[in-house]
């Protein structure tokens, strides 16, 4: 029984589902949020058990975990972004933090997965973005600066409690149930199915350039790199890159899009931007080799089952 | 009027007396401990004001700011040894938030925040400068927190506008240190002690080589750099090397005993030991450039001077 804070989450969702379909029942954990998805829905209260958990609270925590038999927890619980003061936002990552780590530690658990983010190459101005680089310490945004104090604290909390603790670096992931409206192939996506001409400059940056891109991941791919993670026997490392490990551009996924979307148009700006970096893509060896693990999906095959998923009435 | 948390430590009580010789009155704060040297005690509830302080406490970490109108802050104090991991995380990440928003709430005009040369630790080779980017992985819970304090203390500072600044110390030896992990201060006490001076099977490991060494520096500079640092008005970085950026190797620290304490028998190993680091030294120019900041104890100088503090009677 694995435990998935912010199990009710984008992210999450598809977690769950991948961990069902691998024969594991979950438990998800949700604070402000309601979301039942046509294809996990019909498992709540079967195979998904769903509960309220206010993760800075310590003791919800660990009789959460006993109730349920949980022997796994992924922790992708985050506070929302934006909505808290700097003094709210450290608390609740903090107390959130070890709490899990405690809880899991006093109930045994088998392995601890802690979400951390490709935000902390944010500052890294070259890629492949390895996992044994070092960090710079400068922040951009809370979350670079929160998930490297994740991946710091919980390492460290690992060799001295001797609790399986891994960091999870997730990214620019995208896909059904995204709504934050953030990152490109989303907005691109829902651009192109409104019609006219997809009006991409109210993102950072503006208008994206074609050479540009990130290292974009179909959700439903992050989410099996997640439950192969954590299902695996053994792990050889303890901080992995979740993601596809592919230079992309934007060029190509518009271009996917477009074969999704038959006669979108999506203008972007020619050549690279000044934000630029070479090979800005991470570098996915260590989650391949340790596990086996294969994507299921092409920047082409995953555009088109969000564009499919989209067109079949779902809002995001 | 300064805040000194952490002030009747090993560190915090010369910090102190370099502010008064620089013309401030200070607070210093305590927890456990009690400590009344000569060269400060004459001053305690004149310059010096002696007051309790529980980090973990946010509304006593406010009030004692406000009580004494204290218009910066210096955070030196650390928790005590053999804590849990989750006593460790919670007196370090609570005492942090609590005294940078406290510093926040009575519009201080600067929190310094003390950090260790040992987040260079992960570092192949030095000089150490402030920019390097930094490995995740720590070896020891200091190298672990300070880096945190630091990804902490600089976001927060973007985010508040209060202005945070981070004093990467280390290789501190003098009058009152007292856990005999260092090892000028475990040769200057064996040397006194008489005798051949036993520095193997101590916490260090093994009898030292004689050209291994570190950026060892005398206490009494150190305090004078966090002075120096805290006081400059206008500061063009946030992160600071403050030590006495250079290298001084264990043959030189043997040597300076034994010119401070002719016959004393320290033997060395001969030669570089597994570890030694290339240019294993703190580059301290941005210090020297935003403060005129410069070192004033050569080791012979230093060795000479905490000898004689010991001679007189002292027992640390």
């Amino acid at each position: 029984m694995v435990l998935i804070t912010g199990g009710m989450g984008f992210i999450g969702l598809h977690t769950a589902r991948k961990l069902l379909d691998a024969g594991q029942n979950v438990v998800i954990t949700r604070y402000r949020t309601w979301r039942d998805p046509d294809f996990i829905k019909d498992e709540y209260g079967k195979r998904v058990m769903v509960e309220s958990l206010d993760i800075s609270n310590p003791f919800d925590c660990i009789d959460l975990i006993r109730k349920y038999q949980v022997d796994a927890i992924l922790h992708l619980a985050v506070p929302g972004l934006g909505a808290l003061s700097p003094a709210e936002d450290f608390r609740t990552n903090m107390t959130g933090l070890i709490n899990i780590l405690e809880a899991g530690r006093l109930t045994g658990a088998r392995r601890i997965g802690i979400a951390s983010s490709t935000a902390v190459y944010h500052h890294v101005m070259e890629g492949p973005f390895r996992e044994d680089l070092p960090l710079p310490l400068e922040s951009a945004y809370p979350t670079e600066a929160y998930k490297k104090v994740f991946e710091i604290l919980s390492q460290h909390y690992a060799a001295r409690s001797k609790v399986d603790v891994i960091a999870l670096r997730i990214g620019w992931i995208w896909g059904p149930l995204y709504h934050s409206m953030a990152n490109l192939p989303s907005r691109m996506v829902h651009g192109a199915l409104k019609g006219g001409k997809v009006d991409l400059s109210g993102g950072p940056g503006g208008v994206p350039f074609e050479e540009d891109g990130q290292d974009f991941c179909y959700v439903k791919d992050c989410a099996k790199g997640l439950a192969t993670l954590m299902m695996a026997p053994k792990l050889n490392y303890r901080v992995y890159n979740v993601g596809w490990g592919s230079k992309l551009t934007n060029a190509m996924l518009r271009d996917a899009v477009v074969k999704a979307v038959p006669g979108a148009e999506i203008p972007l700006r020619p050549g690279r931007g000044p934000g630029f970096k070479p090979n800005a893509f991470v570098d996915s060896t260590r989650l391949r080799e340790d596990t086996g693990y294969k994507p299921d999906y092409t920047l082409e095959s995953a555009v088109a089952e969000y564009v499919a998923w989209l067109k079949a009435g779902n809002r995001y | 009027m300064v805040l000194i948390t952490g002030g009747m430590g090993f560190t915090g009580l010369h910090t102190a007396r370099a502010f008064l010789d620089a013309g401030e009155n200070v607070v210093i704060t305590r927890y456990r401990t009690w400590r009344e040297p000569s060269f400060l005690k004459d001053e305690f509830g004149k310059r010096v004001i002696v007051e309790s302080l529980d980090l973990a406490n946010p509304f006593d970490c406010i009030d004692l700011v406000r009580k004494h109108r204290a218009d910066s802050i210096v955070h030196l104090a650390v928790p005590g040894h053999n804590l849990s991991p989750a006593d460790d995380f919670r007196v370090n990440t609570g005492g942090l938030i609590n005294v940078l928003e406290a510093g926040r709430l009575n519009g201080v005009r600067r929190v310094s925040l003390a950090s260790s040369s040992t987040v260079y630790y992960g570092v192949p080779k030095g000089p150490f400068r402030e920019e390097m980017p930094l490995p995740v992985d720590s070896r020891i819970a200091t190298e672990a927190y300070k880096k945190v304090f630091e990804i902490i203390g600089l976001h927060y500072a973007q985010r508040t506008g209060l202005d945070v600044v981070v004093l990467r110390v280390g290789g501190i030896f003098g009058p009152l240190y007292h856990t005999m992990l260092n090892l000028p201060s475990r040769m200057v006490h064996g040397a006194l002690k008489g005798g051949k001076v036993a520095l193997s099977g101590s916490r260090g490991g093994e009898v030292p080589f004689a050209e291994d060494g570190h950026d060892f520096t005398y206490v009494k500079d150190i305090a004078r750099g966090i002075v120096m640092a805290q006081m400059a008005p206008k500061l063009n970085h946030r992160v600071y090397n403050v030590t006495r950026g250079a290298f001084t190797t264990h043959a030189e620290l043997r040597d300076a005993v034994i010119a401070a304490l002719p016959g004393a028998q320290i033997e060395l190993r001969q030669g570089r030991g597994p570890g030694y680091k290339p240019e294993a030294w703190l580059d301290i120019n941005r210090l020297r450039e935003d403060t005129g900041y410069a070192p004033a104890w050569p080791p012979r100088a230093a060795i000479a001077d905490y000898m004689a503090w010991l001679k007189a009677g002292n027992p640390n």
